[in-house]
């Protein structure tokens, strides 16, 4: 019975932090439509300047009231002026870019913020001191309870109590809250958004700053909190409803409570399976958001999204079909691939694997975001399945590699099959948001699943069948089939099925009145994306001869939209340059420079705010200006 | 006061207005007829900078004002009311009045919640509800209600009439005429040229994104013919 009620408690404790961290982004993405990937790192650097501040003020003394109080405030506030500023240079930029690319502005926010925090703190966790007055333990039924985490309980409520009286009783919340609603309207009212943007953001980044800070006495600051943070976030957001606030308190007591029962319970035995909950929380997290948003697809308290004006007339823009000169470019391209073997070392050959591979996934992610106007934050699963499947059915099931290597998209279809069915349900962010907890569900699977999969280990001695082993047919193998898929993937674009896919994308209704089961058909490209994506990840499996978790972890997925976002959604040789520039950038910079994220992070927002339609994008319009 | 000059704006790709002129006068009222589609909205958004010119200069109060963010030209003091209207549908009446609040610019007195009662008795005892849940003849009200609570010196009204029962239309009739004889001017678009051409001192019709006419609202009473090829009657 205690422990129960302990848990719960445990349960709250989690749910004030979370409820700190999602509120901000909830406010942000309520007001500015941009989902900040960079969240999870403001709290990060709270977490860590807190750590500072606190140090400095205590001065190697004991930590004082004021040292220590003094010391969250400072940084929590300091990381609501880094907000600011962050929404000053780099958001204020891609306002008007499509959604996706302020998405991959955001997100090279992450990796500038990461290595600034290696840099500033290094790779050690810190542990910080304790609360002063609050290190103790009061006894509830009989066990000890944390004072500092009964103080942490009536923190969330505090804060959302505060929130809404901003949002309510000040002019400032009045017209957050109606840009909120209508932002354009708001414009023409005369509401200087400027204002309002760079405000809402410096408030949901002190939210995140404060969230972060408050963990000092009780979890060390650690340089990989920004993605565990954010991935929490966005479920709670998102089961909240996006940009409610109370949305956001009652998905952190949902979701913190949870997972509270979920390490409650512990281990759990059935079917001859032994399962340890406690290591299974994002999945029953992802479980949880899957559940909210099947029967209410706008979250808990969230309502339908207005859809806002698209001045730069991106949504209509139409793939154009390959003119004589690209397609004899393309067959340059592929012939001149063809011959490189003859001089290029094993070292660039095994980069233009990569390339290849990664263009296909690319390509096969551009299908499901470009043409079928599906955002997917998760589709390494298929990459990944699509992997592993390969590599099971040929190191467990003993199927030769040529078979093996058709299983694997096998499995990546069917588990689209699977998701897809749900993701189509919903759209926008939401769908986005559904397609990464799938994305996290057969991750957290495979990592969990020891005995198959080897954990975190992964699996090894995945190498192809002996005529192919060589580095060179090896290359052509995957030039062929890569080649290939891309060139089917191309043609289904054309085919009725893309245009009917199009049909879907650009007016539901519409399609629907003509007789297209929209569902349907967007349930098929599921199917197609998933399907080529996995055997991408089947060829990628082979060509390195060994894999674990990390080829279906979230930061996969986010290597396939930089790619995609960067060669520009509108075209479709967009994915291909994205995934050679990304995939050579990598290689490249990693190979050479200690604090290559941070180099990738400012390419990236270069790139976001000189091109806003992604590389080839802003070639062909200007190309097309030019004409 | 506004003066439009030889406008060209669109959709992205898809094209809409082409080479538009027209000219609005301080306390005068006009009217833009025109079919569905014809791009009356489209004319009183670029207005706005709601729709990017691709070229063609539109002034007010000898300024320029094409190259202004939205908020900016609102502040400038046009007033826009949307067709559809455009409530904040979670917030309540008073505060929906409250975000178009903007401080006078110095000619005519000042909007007040008080005053914008006097003139609509029939938002009075809705203060408190949330405008989501109004009728659309009280959104309507609303709508310029909000708008007049940024003393504008200029307002653009869409289609305020549509859908609107005989008798509200009649009380739009009475708010328009009561603005133009404050010293606002006020561009009309319509489609229901009665109550159009009852308020309106000069008209316009437009028809695929051109002018077709420009005169007063009497001279185009007496050209049924032109009704009859432009507006579908
Ligand atoms: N948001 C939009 N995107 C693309 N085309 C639009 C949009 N709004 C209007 N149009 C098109 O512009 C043309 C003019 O529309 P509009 O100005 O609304 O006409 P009106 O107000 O006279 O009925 C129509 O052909 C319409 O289809
Ligand atoms: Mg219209």
């Amino acid at each position: 019975m205690s422990s129960i009620v302990l848990q719960f408690l445990n349960g709250l404790t989690s749910a004030s932090t979370l409820f700190l961290v999602a509120a901000g982004l909830s406010l942000i993405f309520g007001i500015t439509r941009v989902l900040n990937f960079a969240h999870g790192s403001l709290y990060m650097l709270g977490i860590y300047l807190a750590y500072s501040a606190i140090g400095v003020f205590a001065g190697g003394g004991g930590v004082t009231h004021a040292a220590f109080w003094g010391g969250i405030l400072i940084a929590a506030t300091v990381v609501g002026i880094v907000g600011a500023l962050l929404e000053v240079t780099v958001l204020r930029r891609v306002y008007r870019s499509p959604e996706l690319f302020q998405l991959l502005a955001t997100f090279a926010v992450v990796l500038l913020a990461k290595d600034l925090v290696l840099w500033l703190w290094g790779p050690e966790d810190l542990l910080g001191p304790r609360a002063p007055g609050l290190g103790g333990a009061v006894e509830i039924l009989g066990s000890p309870f944390p004072e500092y985490d009964l103080f942490l309980i009536a923190v969330g409520p505090l804060i959302l109590g505060l929130l809404w009286l901003l949002l309510h009783a000040t002019r400032w919340g009045l017209l957050i809250r109606a840009a909120t609603q209508d932002r354009e309207m708001a414009a023409a009212l005369g509401i200087n958004q400027k204002l309002l943007f760079t405000s809402a953001f410096a408030l949901g980044a002190f939210l995140a700053g404060l969230g972060g800070a408050l963990q000092i006495p009780r979890e060390p600051a650690q340089h990989f909190l920004d993605f565990t943070v954010i991935v929490d976030a966005f479920v709670v957001v998102v089961v909240g409803g996006m940009g409610s606030i109370p949305g956001a308190f009652l998905a952190a007591l949902l979701i913190g409570e949870v997972k509270a029962l979920c390490i409650g319970i512990g281990d759990v035995g059935a079917f001859g399976f032994s399962i340890s909950l406690p290591k299974l929380t994002l999945v029953v997290e992802s479980l949880v958001m899957a559940a909210v948003l099947i029967f209410r697809p706008w979250g808990l308290m969230g309502r339908a999204l207005a859809v806002l004006p698209d001045p730069a007339g991106a949504r209509q823009a139409l793939l154009e079909k390959s003119t004589p000169r690209m397609r004899m470019a393309g067959i340059a391209i592929i012939a001149g691939l063809a011959v490189t073997p003859a001089f290029a070392n094993e070292y660039s050959l095994v980069l233009i694997i990569d390339i290849l591979i990664f263009a296909l996934f690319a390509s096969s992610l551009h299908f499901l975001m470009g043409p079928s106007g599906m955002a997917s934050f998760g589709h390494a699963a298929y990459f990944g399945l699509g992997a592993y499947g390969a590599a099971l059915a040929f190191k467990h099931a003993g199927f030769p590699m040529e078979i093996s290597i058709v299983i694997g998209p096998v499995i990546a279809t069917i588990a689209a099959l699977a998701f897809g069915w749900f993701c189509v349900r919903l759209s926008g962010v939401y769908l986005a948001m559904l397609t990464l907890a799938f994305a996290q569900i057969a991750w957290s699977v495979v990592y969990q699943w020891d005995s198959l999969t080897g954990g975190s280990n992964g699996i090894v001695g995945v190498w192809p069948a002996p005529w192919l082993s060589g580095r060179v047919a090896y290359f052509y193998l995957v030039l062929v089939l890569c080649g290939a898929a891309i060139g089917v993937l191309r043609r289904i674009v054309f085919s009725p099925f893309g245009y009917a896919l199009r049909a879907c994308r650009d007016s539901p209704l519409r399609a629907a009145a003509i007789g297209i089961d929209v569902r349907r058909f967007q349930w098929m490209a599921f199917l197609v994306a998933g399907g080529f994506a996995g055997l991408a990840g089947a060829l990628f499996a082979f060509s390195k001869g060994s894999i674990s978790p990390e080829v279906l972890a979230i930061g996969q997925s986010v290597d396939g939209l930089v790619m995609v976002l960067l060669g520009g959604v509108q075209t479709l040789s967009g994915p291909l340059v994205g995934a050679a520039v990304l995939t050579w950038l990598q290689e490249l910079v990693a190979r050479h420079i200690d604090y290559w994220r941070a180099l990738l992070g400012l390419i990236i927002i270069v790139l976001v705010v000189a091109f806003p339609a992604g590389i080839v994008g802003q070639l062909s319009s200007r190309r097309r200006t030019a004409e | 006061m506004l003066s439009i000059r030889s406008i060209s704006a669109g959709y992205g790709p898809a094209r809409v207005l082409f080479g538009l002129s027209l000219e609005l006068r301080a306390g005068e009222v006009s009217v833009i007829l025109g079919r569905n589609g014809a791009g009356k909205s489209t004319t009183l958004k670029a207005v706005m900078a709601m729709v990017p010119l691709s070229s063609g200069q539109i002034w007010f109060s000898g300024k320029r004002i094409d190259r202004c963010a939205t908020w900016e030209i609102a502040r400038a003091g046009i007033g826009y009311v949307a067709e559809e209207r455009r409530i904040f549908p979670d917030l309540s009446v008073l505060e929906n009045l409250e975000a178009g609040r903007r401080s006078a610019r110095g000619h005519g007195s000042p909007w007040s919640v008080e005053r914008i009662i006097a003139l609509l008795p029939a938002l009075g005892p809705l203060g408190r509800r949330r405008a989501g849940t109004l009728s659309g003849g009280e959104q309507q009200m609303l709508a310029v209600a909000r708008t007049l609570m940024g003393n504008p010196s200029c307002i653009l009204l869409d289609e305020p009439s549509e859908g609107l029962a005989p008798a509200v239309v009649e009380r739009l009739a009475t708010l328009v005429r009561t603005l133009r004889g404050e010293g606002m001017a006020v561009l009309l678009a319509e489609q229901n040229m009665r109550f159009a051409l009852a308020v309106s001192d000069n008209a316009h019709i437009i028809e695929k994104g051109g002018l077709r006419f420009s005169g007063t609202a009497r001279q185009l009473q007496e050209h049924a013919d032109l009704s009859a090829e432009y507006l579908a009657l």
